[in-house]
């Protein structure tokens, strides 16, 4: 109370503030009811009315145009140990500038702790058909009672993890169609050790070995939105010097995304199939090889800057493995560990 | 302690970067009308020997009373340019900068464990970068200069109680009366001053009382309170020290309504630097994007600071608030005098935040952020800079360089132009050639300025209006803005002109009855079009960005004058979406549907919400009577950007058609 005088200043530039996205929603509905009303006539059977054939021929922006949204979570350690990590980021772009800058924060929730994760990717279009960029991840993983020890010991194991380097090329008349290289060097820890234990592998930073994936995108432009559909083959590496194998996965996917003013509301379901069961120093682990993945998100976005948040749930099935010797095959459908991310990006110059 | 431990713990550091990224910011090529006849006018009172009363200068308003408040700034400007040239001119408008901003700083208090300088550095830095294309070689550089000067002596006044330093203040408001319009400000701010003094010391003993005290204990607040009115009722009185008297002190006023909206305030809403930042960013997009957000940093750093905020502040913040939500031009003031404010605000609580719970690591970690962040925006700012051409010429497209040199090879006469090449052309070619019109609004009447507007919306009238006036020549950008475009395609197919000059950026018409002997230029021959693309793309050799623009603006230039086939050649080898957004516009204007959908489709994959494709999707569709499709595109353009002129002016018009 005694600082009334502050809030009210501060409420008079909150106001202030809020003026273009208020003006935009009021003039937003009033255009929808127009354009309805519009509707409602030519559905009558009344002629659609001449227009006027004059067009300006002022073009609003002169400056390069920046690279359309790739995926995001991508392939390297940055990505969680399931195929159902990654949130694919559907919505308007963010244009204008020299290049765009794009950092997506991800949490993904396990059984015995978590793993963070910051990716930011820098990308350039060079030309219309063809856009290059940098992906670095920063990993943060929590394990709680790792070894089930009274008191409990928790580990966490945090830095740069497998930083890539993409390369995409659009295809088509209307470039609706896209194929992604993205190439990742093993940059991230891949031999991380507590107390002269090693770290399984899901653990770890990095595989320490080369890896990377080949993305095929196809958008489908319509009025109310857009659809994504594709497919993706990730190499997770082989095998290391230590012994530890990372199958390669493949998915397929489809996603859309509804258009109202600034926000893109979007579902997706992908389903992916991992080819062969992954293993830690020479013993395999206990993994679902086939997983279909839920992902809900919104993004708002303006001319400068777009955010986008969102969930995924992968649920998974035919368990495979063998863990402690014993053989694991079953058919049980579980839930995997689900994620939520927070992004954003922007396109400076 | 070592020398160099003790330099960085002076404050001398932070204030040298201050100023360099301040000045950097304003490192631009010249971009504004006016100075040109500010330069005229320094030039003209110099010949003379004596100040200007009427105006010598425009057709329009020849020996009008003119209320030539900058006298100051145009002999100022006048000399320097004579010594320094346009380049010199420019460097000193930064080092003015600079010397403001360390202004600024020091106002702020020194004191150990504050954050507020550390804090302000980078707020005043990014608020100029965003604010750039306002850091013009104009008069409100001096007012930043004595804005900062009076923010300085009010807050040493409010931390040391010293009278002297109010002194100081009716003084330096002399000066601004005869350099800016905006000189009313002065008085504003110890104004503002005043009156959180009279508050603290009527109200302030209140528990309820909200705000922080006003200064020291070194002075009462009644004593505070009445020094404060008497410096603010002294620069008031200064402002009366003109040449021009009660006319000088009225003209703040004058320009103040003229920045007051209304539906028939012809001048808040036709001219670019007088809309607000709001609505000119419906229109255009892209130039105030930061504004909204600066807004709620501010609100930010005062609901943070709470019982910190003081009321003279408070005021400040609102009243530099309100001007920067009446008109753009404004923003770059509020960001000015808000930096430091803002700064106050948020430093303790950064501090607090960072300290109180992380320690040194925290310290640490604030000053590596706060570093960071500063030397990001001096990054931008140098490759902005680096990017510009050379500071010694105008930039391009924005005066008529070629055109004037050309006119100056032909018979003398009276000039059309567009008002923002009026003062260039009084600048190089007065007394031989007048411009019509320039950017002195304030001698112009509303009824004149839409008329001379109608004239560019409605080129039809021109006829009428040559008659009264018999101007022999016209002058016209193509792009910049592109407002004239209609005038140029209505006069090229005029009987009464022919098209002396034009490379594209610019027109240069003349009556043809009064340049008989002079050679139209063959615009309709493609040799010629490679002739101009040769000598485009050899001028602007080092300017890539500005090479792909002037090729734009010829390839706009020939699809206005339905020459298609040359203005495709014209767009070719030039990649980038304003190029592809031209070419599909291009298509649409000579009858091909097909190529022009295909484009324009190309257009929304690469940007989805490209407004302008979906604008011509729309018509596209409408026009192949796919109703429902067109509507379609048209509605999911209005969802993007509900206030597109475009996409607004074709719904319009699919209602009109439809009763």
């Amino acid at each position: 109370m005694r600082a009334v005088g502050a809030w009210l200043v501060g409420c008079a530039f909150v106001t202030a503030a809020s003026i273009p996205f208020l003006s935009a929603q009021r003039m937003g509905a009033r255009n929808d009811a127009r354009v309805r009303r519009l509707q409602a006539v030519w559905a009558e059977g009344k002629a659609v009315p001449e227009v006027e054939r004059a067009l300006s021929l002022r073009v609003a922006r002169l400056d390069g145009l920046l690279a359309s949204w790739e995926t995001i979570g991508g392939c390297g350690a940055g990505s969680s140990n399931g195929a159902g990590g990654g949130l694919k980021w559907i919505g308007h772009s963010v244009t204008g500038g020299l290049f765009q800058l794009q950092t997506l924060a991800t949490y993904t929730h396990l059984s015995d702790g978590y793993n963070v994760s910051f990716n930011t990717q820098v990308s350039w279009d060079m030309g219309e058909k063809w856009n290059a960029g940098l992906s670095v991840p920063l990993l943060y993983k929590y394990y709680r009672d790792m070894f089930g020890l009274t008191p409990p010991v928790d580990v966490s194991n945090a830095g740069v993890g497998d930083v890539a380097a993409f390369l995409t090329r659009r295809f088509g008349e209307i470039n609706a169609t896209s194929l992604t290289l993205l190439v990742a060097a093993p940059t991230g820890v891949h031999d991380a050790t507590f107390r002269t234990i090693p770290l399984t592998q899901e653990k770890q930073l990095g595989l320490g070995r080369v890896n990377g994936s080949l993305t095929l995108d196809h958008t489908i432009d319509k009025t109310w939105g857009l659809i994504v559909l594709g497919g993706s083959f990730g190499y997770r590496g082989g095998q290391n010097e230590l012994g530890s194998y990372r199958a390669p996965v493949g998915a397929i996917y489809g996603y859309t995304g509804y258009f109202s003013g600034p926000w893109v509301p979007s579902l997706g379901l992908s389903l992916s199939h991992f080819f062969g069961v992954d293993r830690d120093r020479g013993l395999d682990q206990e993994v679902q090889l086939s997983a279909v993945t839920g992902t809900l998100a919104v993004e708002w976005s303006n001319d400068s800057l777009a955010i986008l948040a969102g969930v995924s749930l992968p649920v998974g099935w035919q368990k495979r493995g063998v863990v402690d010797g014993a053989a694991n095959a079953d058919q049980d459908v579980a839930l995997q560990p689900w994620t939520a991310g927070l992004g954003l990006t922007i396109s400076p110059f | 302690m070592s020398r160099l431990a003790t330099l960085l713990r002076s404050p001398w550091p932070l204030a040298v970067v201050l100023g360099l990224g301040a000045a950097s910011a304003g490192l631009q090529p010249s971009t504004d009308g006016d100075i040109w006849w500010h330069l005229a006018a320094g030039r003209e009172m110099v010949a003379r020997g004596a100040l200007l009363f009427t105006d010598p200068f425009s057709i329009s308003a020849q020996g009008r009373p003119w209320v030539d408040v900058h006298w100051l700034f145009q002999l100022a400007v006048y000399a320097i340019n004579q010594w320094l040239g346009l380049g010199g001119l420019v460097l000193v408008k930064c080092a003015l900068i600079g010397v403001g901003a360390s202004l600024l700083y020091f106002a702020l208090e020194a004191r150990r464990g504050s954050w507020a300088r550390g804090v302000m550095v980078t707020l005043l830095v990014a608020g100029l970068l965003a604010a750039r294309s306002l850091l013009l070689v104009r008069p409100v550089i001096g007012t930043l200069v004595l804005l900062a000067f009076f923010v300085f002596q009010l807050e040493r006044f409010r931390r040391d109680g010293r009278f002297w330093r109010l002194l100081s203040l009716p003084v330096a408001q002399i000066l601004w009366a005869n350099f800016q319009g905006l000189s009313a400000l002065g008085p504003f701010v110890v104004g503002a001053y005043a009156l959180g003094a009279l508050g603290e010391a009527s109200l302030g003993g209140l528990p309820a009382w909200p705000f922080a005290r006003e200064g020291s204990r070194t002075l009462t607040p009644w004593l505070r309170a009445r020094a404060l009115l008497a410096a603010a009722s002294g620069c008031l009185l200064a402002m009366c020290a003109t040449p021009f008297g009660v006319r000088g002190v009225a003209l703040p006023a004058v320009l103040f309504g003229r920045l007051l909206p209304g539906e028939h305030q012809v001048f808040a809403q036709q001219v670019a630097e007088n809309l607000p930042p709001f609505e000119l960013e419906r229109l255009s997009g892209g130039e105030f994007w930061h504004f909204k957000w600066s807004l709620l940093l501010l609100a930010l750093s005062v609901v943070v600071a709470g019982r910190r905020l003081r009321l003279s502040h408070a005021l400040l913040l609102l009243g530099f608030g309100g001007l920067a939500l009446l008109s753009n031009r404004n923003v770059l003031l509020l960001y000015w005098v808000a930096a430091p404010i803002c700064a106050l605000g948020l430093a303790p609580t950064l501090r607090h935040l960072a300290v109180s719970r992380f320690r040194t690591l925290g310290l640490r970690f604030a000053v590596a952020l706060n570093a960071l962040v500063l030397a990001s925006l001096l990054l931008i700012s140098a490759s902005s800079a680096a990017q510009e051409s050379t500071l010694a010429e105008p930039s391009p497209f924005r005066v008529p360089v070629a055109s004037v040199q050309r006119l100056s090879t032909l018979p003398p006469g009276d000039v059309f132009t567009a008002d923002h090449h009026g003062g260039y052309l009084i600048w190089q070619l007065y007394p031989h050639f007048r411009p019509y019109i320039d950017t002195r609004l304030v001698l112009r009447t509303a009824d004149e300025f839409a008329e001379y507007l109608r004239l560019a919306d409605e080129p039809e009238r021109f006829a009428a209006f040559q008659k009264r006036h018999g101007f022999r020549y016209v002058i016209l950008p193509v792009m910049f803005p592109e407002r004239y475009q209609r005038l140029i395609a209505h006069l090229y197919a005029s009987a009464e002109w022919k098209l002396l000059f034009t490379d594209g950026g610019e027109v240069l018409f003349g009556r043809r009855d009064v340049t008989r002997d002079v050679p139209e230029q063959p615009l309709a021959e493609t040799a010629e079009t490679e002739r101009l693309l040769t000598e485009l793309d050899a001028r602007f050799a080092r300017l890539p960005k500005a090479q792909r623009a002037a090729r734009l603006s010829l390839a706009t230039l020939h699809g206005l004058l339905g020459q298609f086939a040359q203005a495709e050649r014209a767009l070719s080898g030039v990649e980038t979406p304003g190029a592809r957004a031209l070419a599909a516009r291009l298509r649409f204007a000579a009858g091909d549907l097909v190529a022009a959908e295909k484009l324009a489709r190309q257009r929304l994959v690469s940007d989805r919400d490209d407004v302008g494709s979906l604008n011509l999707l729309a018509l596209i569709a409408l026009r192949r009577g796919e109703a429902s499709q067109g509507l379609g595109l048209l509605r999911r353009a209005l969802r993007v950007r509900p206030f597109d002129p475009e996409a607004t002016q074709l719904l319009a018009n699919l209602e009109e058609n439809r009763r």
